[in-house]
């Protein structure tokens, strides 16, 4: 299923964060990172897509809009992290996961349910935690816990908000991987909002890059994260150079005046 | 290096056996919570037996309990101590610490904040004015004697308390913290409102108001009993039927809407249940304030967050409590029936507080 937006504007009551966005259609088994400054609107481009937040425009995902969807089928559709970590109350991660799925996939018999639950456990590796209570995690434990409610339910699209910013480096790759493998064979569309410009330029087929004014860019990773681009969405002076074995990375050297930046 | 091979990067919990399915292992996690729930119906029944067989006349539980199931060998003088006496105040002891016990949990759910209650809503205030004004004013209204239109003044109060809390929610866009601080400013509106009662009535109806604020199983009947056991059953499928949504809504509100759960709906819906539900138990005992908050979180500490158990759990949980405090209120001065409110927590407090340090004992081994 490709996810495609056709001037979309989504924001807080009267203050809409973006106008009319549109951008090329996203092909599925695409992981796409969404980019940008601080208050750009990349978690409001998520909330909206989730339903979350009210949203204008067309949202279609395989072709078929999702505001016409009933909220039974949007939230098989559509699973979504938010960027808060689940709260540390005394509910076991087990029944965490549980419950999501309670909620979102009636539709699945109870052996299901439970055959899903132990993939998700065993993908991100936290199998140990399945009976432990959030209240006793710490924060990386409970977004690991809130990655294994969204990635349990099987949805076409996903739609993480910085799912790695509570996460050491090997955590952080093992959940890269979970959510590589979760698109694999074209099964979903990853959408995921990152401060880590080098975790997109190193995992991401696609890159969206929201920048202030509204612009948005969409496109492979080293052709859209360019030193130019960088400068005028990031206020940067930054290169790309290649690392040891070939990977391009990102090296900010320094922000730019404000002068500059407003040439 | 395979993630299963990692995991000492997380600290791990020790419950979890290797080679067995997680739904196995939840299972018999499961079965624990069953039977903590069970134990705590038990306590609820046993308190209850203990209430009927305490007062002045102290009875043995067995003649309770064999005095319950054949009435008609009980001699006249005990089948009225048990029948019409001990057995309403008890019932009425259980049912309204059950209301105040499931409110307080739904409250504290939905309104995310571990201090709500009926109280904090200033429902209960509410409950206490509508008495007052009919304490003070010796209102009659339709020709209805005191003691009915007491209780009813109350509950329509407590009611119009909860209605005007919805419809500000509602045009507020019921933010969580709009509701609170709109209930807080209530509280405290409405306990000016009652100072200002105490301050121009006479010595007597100071003295009643006083008494109602510090709750009274002395006001039950068996029809009381019913009422409020009716509004209870009334509200309680209701309250399960949620238990999913709530529990997700306790995990995380934007997940939980991302989930497709209409909170700002729920939430409403849940304030009308609270609302109805502390009404129905304030009119007939008067102001008990303690159930509503501490049940929950005692509750919380025997069961977790799974509202499948937590709702049930704070409803006995209020009703043990509430039991309790009656076994006390009647044993702490002999001869003397003190009022519950005043009982309520120097019962709850204690009980409360070796929940609290068992608990950090146990985490810290």
């Amino acid at each position: 299923m490709s996810l495609k937006l056709t001037n979309v504007t989504a924001g807080y009551r009267r203050h809409p964060v973006f106008c009319e966005l549109s951008l090329p259609a996203i092909a599925p088994g695409s992981l796409v990172a969404v980019v940008g400054p601080n208050a750009v609107g990349k978690s409001t481009l998520l909330k909206s897509l989730a339903g979350v937040l009210p949203a204008r425009g067309s949202i279609a995902l395989g072709g078929r809009e999702l505001d016409r969807q009933s909220p039974g089928e949007r939230v098989r559709q559509i699973g979504y992290l938010p960027q808060p970590l689940p709260q540390a109350i005394p509910l076991v991660a087990y029944e965490t996961v549980f419950s999501a799925c309670r909620s979102a996939r009636g539709d699945w018999n109870r052996r299901e349910t439970e055959r899903a639950i132990e993939a998700v456990f065993d993908t991100l590796g936290i199998r140990e935690l399945a009976l432990k209570r959030l209240s006793e995690m710490s924060g990386g434990q409970r977004q690991m816990v809130g990655l294994a409610q969204v990635l349990v339910r099987q949805t076409p699209l996903l739609l993480l908000d910085e799912p790695t910013s509570a996460l050491d480096l090997h955590w952080q790759l093992n959940v890269l991987n979970a959510v590589r493998a979760a698109t694999a064979n074209d099964r979903a569309i990853a959408l995921v909002a990152s401060h880590d410009l080098n975790l997109a330029l190193r995992f991401c087929d696609q890159v969206l890059v929201l920048s202030p004014g509204g612009r948005a860019e969409l496109g492979e990773p080293e052709q859209v994260l360019t030193p130019g681009l960088l400068a005028d969405t990031y206020g940067i002076e930054a290169r790309i150079e290649r690392c040891s074995r070939g990977h391009p990375i990102v090296l900010a050297d320094n922000p730019l005046s404000a002068a500059r930046q407003s040439r | 290096m395979t993630p299963a091979s990692r995991t000492e990067h997380l600290p791990t919990a020790k419950t979890v056996e290797p080679g067995e399915t997680l739904a196995g292992q939840y299972r018999r996690f499961v079965v624990r919570r069953v039977i903590c729930l069970a134990a705590l119906a038990l306590a609820c029944l046993v308190a209850l037996l203990v209430d009927v067989a305490s007062g002045p006349a102290m009875l043995g539980l067995m003649d309770v309990v064999h005095g319950l199931l054949n009435p008609h060998t009980l001699d006249a003088g005990t089948r009225v101590i048990i029948q019409d006496i001990r057995l309403p105040y008890a019932l009425m002891a259980v049912v309204v610490g059950a209301c105040l016990g499931l409110a307080g949990a739904e409250m504290q759910t939905v309104l995310n904040n571990p201090l709500a209650s009926p109280y904090t809503l200033g429902v209960g205030a509410a409950a206490t004015l509508g008495a007052s004004l009919v304490i003070v004013f010796n209102l009659s209204l339709f020709g209805l004697a005191a003691h009915i239109l007491l209780p009813l003044s109350a509950f329509v109060f407590a009611a119009a308390a909860s209605l005007l809390i919805l419809l500000l929610s509602k045009t507020l866009g019921a933010s969580v913290h709009a509701v609170v601080l709109f209930g807080i400013a209530l509280l405290f509106g409405i306990n000016a409102i009652v100072g200002l009662i105490q301050f121009v009535a006479d010595a007597e109806s100071v003295q009643q108001i006083v008494f109602w604020t510090m709750g009274s199983l002395a006001r039950a009947s068996l029809d009381k009993v019913m009422i409020v056991a009716v509004v209870l059953a009334a509200c309680l499928p209701f309250s399960l039927r949620n238990a999913w949504a709530m529990t997700l809504l306790r995990s995380g509100e934007e997940q939980a809407r991302s989930l497709g759960i209409r909170v700002e709906r729920m939430r409403l819906l849940v304030l009308l249940r609270v609302s109805l539900l502390t009404a129905a138990a304030m009119a007939f005992v008067g102001e008990i304030g303690f159930i509503g908050l501490v049940a929950p979180h005692i509750a919380r500490l025997m069961l977790g967050e799974d509202h499948r158990f937590l709702l049930p759990g704070s409803a006995l949980a209020g009703a043990l409590l509430l039991s309790l405090s009656s076994i006390a209120s009647k044993l702490l001065v002999p001869g003397v029936l003190l009022p519950v409110g005043i009982v309520t927590a120097l019962v709850g407090i204690p009980l409360f507080i070796a929940l609290i340090v068992g608990r950090s004992r146990r985490l810290a081994l």
